[in-house]
């Protein structure tokens, strides 16, 4: 009988550690990982780095026509957004998971990692290279002094646990979040302290975006929607789409890409003027986007993809 | 007279018997003839795509146990406008009708029926609340641009775009599987009657802006049965050309007759014979009566040979066809048995191989040769024995004027001694070298992207091509089967990663186009209830979040079986070439090997291990049937080659005389499958036996041509003499043979079939080569292996 116990313990501990395994195995180096799921782009630097699914991270350094897949990256779940503070670049998804590099995205290490939470991690930003936040699902806010050594955790409001789907902070030094079901967040010290504010739609925002004093939020079904004072009221700008919107890129001073779903492409113009940019309509998703050196690198369910804007 | 001494006793119990009844055994002949007429009028032709499957084969065993995801025998018909956009009114109302006409064919499995028009094809689209869903085309559609536009959207909604609807949106797709077994009516469904229905579609829908393409094994069968309705043509006409040359040859109409009337008795026999065994006769399997005619004939004009040789040798004046008959029975009793049970046994053991196509044709072709032996040597001396010559004399002087003295005959004696023994010697050598290497370069399985069997400018191959190039995937998949614990894809995280990541290793293949599989949909549905927030397609570690977005998937999809313990990875290849499958195979082999399942003590997977077992999809059937088609080529090969050997020892106890009935034709078999790699001919199921059969043919050749050798030679000939008077009589049979058969097998460049077409390039060049090697290598090889007959004794 012992040795048959013995068996049980074997195998019970041969899940166990296989379950482990899985809980953070890196990510494997694939020939089309930059025609796989891309979800965010950020500029480190000159070079451009991508993250998405199956913990890929590629990094460009001639302006986005050809991608390197980094190897020996901690996670192979999804990362959802890559955001970069000089040669500093963080990445950020499921699992909780945050991976860090110092080195503008050729070595990576990971920061934090949460399995057994199930929330994966959205957004993120920093203002220099200690000081930023990291926000995802069902509330979720990370903030950290020190570069993401350590991580404050914890949630932004006691009571209201919605998803958290972006943050930026406005030339003013305020914060914004946007967040699930017409919920936004704002801070005016610096991320000590976050006030809640609804908006005149109900739907989820994706994205929050600047441009000087106009904060401009988009999201769910084609809906943006822009303030003009610090986030107190808000307008709602008509698009004529009903896909969702997910990234941005600033074009010009005065001038941002929007994309989405179905292959959506609009031009935001300073003060709510909008078109939508013509071109191929090949239906794929899109969920960010970057402009450079007169092009816009798109990039979503099937990889990235290089356009010239008109 | 030399026949008359080497009379054995046996041939002579033999003649006594068979000659002494000779009315009551025509009789017998003739009315088991009748009956086997009767027979053969009724055989059917029999197509099945279950009987090509290698059921031995691992992957098989895969296919046969998982039924519900086999997906290798579907029908595709794509309805395309010309305009290039197919939203219009008439375009609708086609592909509408085209939808009901593919469900109503019997056979047709309606369940897995798919297009625009059946409920299974679905679309979702998030919605502030949640999601919305439903059918691409909405229940209470009416054609106007708004609606069209609408239609338009859940298209790229649905993710069908490119594989039920065209690229372009200049097109759309019906896809339909079929069941071997009518679940209606219990019977086998008939493949030409489906092919017939499915050729209706097309004209009743083609045409007024629209085309209809249609591609699958359904409509594979139905082509080449329509082609090899052509064969009879070819078959009308090589008997045609046979019978010319042969009246040439025998200067008497009677002589030219009986060889055919014999040769065309044994084809009847042989059909009829199929029909009470049960069986049909597969398409592919048609041009076997064909080499049993051919078989028969060779032997046929062997047999007018030895009776006009035997007739000359008598008297003049007392000349009798009977006494002619009986010696020409006497003298090619023994090597036309030895040729044809080496024939017989030799296509007897293609049986071995486990392929039921591949048997049937075994049998039909065993069956054939065997009759020829009653027929041409037994009915055909009979027949012979009867022919009253006006003028015997002037006959066998008009035949012994056209003996083969001449230059050509010379030279060909020649080889019987040096120098022209060496030059073979070194030619073959050169040849063996030659043939090796570039058979090298032959391919199992498919060469080429389309239906080999069909020409390439065929309507089935032009459809096939509009296909692929309209739509994003193509019809050629893989399918592997991902076998893991019950409730895997909701209960276990583990295993939806485990296949999601074997999924992605396979869309990271050369060759490969796209991987279908159910984690992919888990992620976008997950992504879906999370508001179609691009970020949240990702498996979840959360089994509620599984089970919600899994809730949604029927087992009809084709994704998941019923509790979700299996789930296939689709694996669309770009074409069904042999390289494209073997690298795709390779990878998962090499995937299998690297992450093995994890096991508990009593062998059963650990919950969340993944087994992924090969393979279902056509490409999968086809990696299996190359599989085998490679394994069987040698045995098969050796079993040929050891039963005609074992034969030839037994007959001429010469290891020698073998060696040098053998090698001629092993080096042919060689060229031959130079000859396929040159032609881009891949080695399958369909041609496999090819080489085999030519053996079997070119065997006879060696076998005639020796026997008269060692016999003249063991009386005491030299080999070269011994060599001269064999070519007089059978070597120019065999030369007059070969060429007939050779012209006639030719005719077949021209048939419809691509497939006709090669086998007659691949036949001819069998016969012709088979020829020349048995009258040019054969003596050079008795030359240098059995040295003492160089001299007589």
């Amino acid at each position: 009988m012992k040795t048959v116990n013995f068996k049980v313990i074997i195998s019970a501990f041969a899940m166990w550690f296989s379950q482990q395994c899985l809980a953070q195995q890196p990510a494997e180096v694939m020939p089309l990982a930059d025609q796989a799921l891309v979800l965010s782009i950020a500029k480190v630097g000159t070079s451009l780095v991508m993250v998405g699914e199956r913990g890929h991270v590629m990094k460009s350094k001639d302006e986005g026509k050809t991608w390197v897949q980094i190897p020996n990256i901690p996670v192979n779940i999804t990362l959802t957004k890559v955001i970069a503070y000089n040669n500093h670049v963080w990445a950020m998804g499921h699992d909780a998971a945050i991976i860090h590099s110092d080195d503008g995205g050729e070595t990576w290490e990971l920061q934090f990692y949460d399995a057994d939470r199930e929330v994966p991690l959205l957004s993120g930003y920093f203002e220099n290279e200690d000081k930023g936040f990291i926000i995802g699902a069902y509330g979720t806010l990370l903030s950290t002094e020190d570069g993401g050594e350590t991580w404050d955790d914890g949630l932004i409001h006691d009571e209201l646990d919605y998803h958290l789907n972006d943050i930026t902070r406005g030339d003013d030094g305020n914060y914004y979040i946007a967040g699930e079901a017409g919920y936004g967040f704002k801070s005016m010290d610096g991320g000590m302290t976050w006030t809640e504010f609804e908006l005149p739609y109900m739907g989820s925002m994706f994205g929050v975006v600047t441009l000087d004093d106009e904060i401009i939020m988009y999201g769910l079904r084609g809906n943006l929607l822009h303030s003009m004072d610090q986030g107190e009221t808000w307008d709602e700008v008509y698009t004529d789409i009903e896909n969702n919107l997910f990234g941005s890129t600033r074009l010009s001073g005065d001038q941002l890409l929007l994309v989405g779903a179905n292959g959506t492409r609009l031009v935001y113009n300073k003060g709510g003027d909008v078109t939508i940019m013509d071109g191929e309509d090949t239906g794929d998703d899109y969920a960010d986007a970057l402009a450079i050196s007169g092009q816009v690198i798109l990039v979503g369910e099937t990889g990235f993809k290089a356009q010239t804007i008109k | 007279m030399t026949t008359q001494n080497n009379k054995s006793k046996f041939a002579a119990i033999c003649e006594g018997i068979l000659f002494s009844n000779k009315k009551l055994i025509l009789l017998v002949l003739l009315v088991i003839t009748g009956g086997m007429a009767y027979y053969a009028s009724q055989l059917k032709v029999d197509a099945g795509f279950e009987k090509q499957l290698p059921l031995d084969h691992e992957y098989m065993k895969t296919f046969m146990e998982h039924e519900k995801f086999r997906g290798a025998n579907r029908i595709l018909v794509s309805v395309m406008d010309d305009s290039g956009n197919m939203f219009n009114d008439q375009f609708f109302e086609k592909l509408e009708k085209v939808t009901d006409a593919v469900i109503f064919i019997p056979g047709v499995n309606r369940a897995s029926v798919k297009s625009l028009f059946t409920p299974n094809v679905r679309f979702v689209e998030v919605v502030e609340d949640g999601f919305a869903g439903g059918n691409v085309i909405p229940a209470d559609f009416s054609p106007s641009p708004e609606e069209y536009e609408t239609v338009r959207a859940n298209i790229v909604k649905a993710g069908i775009l490119g594989r039920l609807v065209a690229e372009d949106f200049n097109g759309a797709m019906v896809w339909a599987d079929l069941q071997e077994i009518n679940p209606q009516t219990g019977e086998k469904i008939d493949y030409q009657i489906i092919a017939k229905q499915l050729e209706a579609i097309r004209t009743n829908f083609e045409g007024d802006g629209q085309t209809v393409h249609i591609i699958g094994f359904a409509k594979i069968v139905g082509d080449i049965a329509e082609g090899a309705k052509s064969v009879l043509y070819f078959f009308a006409l090589a008997i045609l050309i046979t019978a010319i040359l042969l009246f040439w040859y025998s200067k008497n109409w009677k002589l030219t007759v009986y060889p055919i009337i014999c040769s065309l008795v044994a084809v009847i026999w042989q059909m009829g014979l199929l029909k009470l065994m049960g069986m049909g006769i597969d398409p592919m399997n048609i041009l076997t009566p064909f080499l049993v005619f051919a078989i028969g004939v060779s032997h046929g004009v062997q047999m007018i040979s030895g009776w006009t040789d035997q007739l000359i040798k008598q008297p003049a004046g007392q000349r009798s066809s009977d006494l002619a008959a009986r010696g020409a029975f006497c003298a090619l009793l023994a090597p036309g048995v030895i040729a044809l049970l080496s024939d017989t046994i030799g296509f007897a053991t293609i049986y071995f191989i486990n392929i039921e196509i591949i048997q049937e044709l075994a049998i039909t072709a065993t069956v054939g040769v065997a009759l020829i032996i009653i027929t041409n040597l037994i009915l055909l001396p009979l027949l012979l024995s009867g022919i009253k010559l006006k003028d015997s004399d002037k006959f066998c002087a008009k035949f012994k004027q056209d003996q083969p003295h001449g230059g050509i005959w010379k030279l060909i004696a020649g080889f019987a001694k040096t120098p022209l023994a060496s030059v073979a010697l070194l030619v073959t050598i050169g040849l063996f070298a030659f043939g090796y290497i570039k058979s090298q370069d032959m391919q199992i399985g498919d060469s080429q992207a389309g239906v080999p069997e069909l020409r390439p400018d065929s309507r089935y191959n032009q459809d096939a091509m509009t296909i692929s190039t309209e739509f994003s995937l193509g019809v050629d998949m893989i399918n592997v089967i991902a076998e893991t614990t019950p409730n895997a894809c909701t209960e276990s995280y583990r295993a939806m990663h485990n296949i999601d990541r074997f999924a992605w290793h396979m869309s990271n293949v050369e060759g490969v186009q796209q991987v279908i599989t159910l984690p992919q949909f888990a992620k976008i549905i997950t992504a879906g209830w999370n508001e179609g927030n691009i970020k949240w397609r990702e498996l979840s570690r959360n089994n509620y979040v599984m089970r919600q977005s899994l809730s949604g998937i029927e087992t009809d999809t084709g994704l998941l079986n019923q509790d979700c313990s299996v789930m296939p990875i689709t694996i669309f290849t770009e074409d069904h070439k042999a390289s494209t499958i073997n690298t795709v195979i390779a990878a998962v082999k090499a995937y299998q090997k690297q992450v093995p399942p994890a096991l508990d003590d009593t062998g059963g997977l650990i919950e969340g291990e993944v087994r992924f077992r090969l393979a279902t999809g056509n490409a999968g059937v086809m990696a299996s049937t190359n599989d085998v088609v490679k394994g069987a080529q040698m045995p098969m090969l050796i079993m040929v080659y050891g039963a005609i050997i074992l034969l030839c020892l037994i007959t001429f106890r010469s290891i020698m005389g073998t060696i040098s009935i053998v090698l001629p034709l092993a080096l042919v078999s060689l060229l031959a499958y130079a000859l396929m790699a040159f032609l881009g001919i891949g080695l399958k199921v369909n041609t496999l036996p090819v080489v085999a059969l030519g053996v079997g043919i070119g065997v006879d050749y060696g076998i005639y041509i020796f026997s008269r050798l060692q016999s003249l030679m063991k009386s005491g000939v030299a080999l070269y003499d011994a060599y001269k008077e064999t070519l007089r009589l059978t070597g120019k049979a065999v030369l007059f043979t070969a060429l007939t058969l050779g012209i006639g097998v030719g005719t077949w460049i021209f048939s419809d079939l691509q497939f006709q077409a090669d086998m007659g390039i691949l036949l001819a060049f069998m016969f012709i080569l088979n020829m020349v090697g048995a009258l040019l290598l054969l003596p050079a090889l008795a030359y240098w292996l059995m040295p003492k007959f160089r001299k007589g004794i």
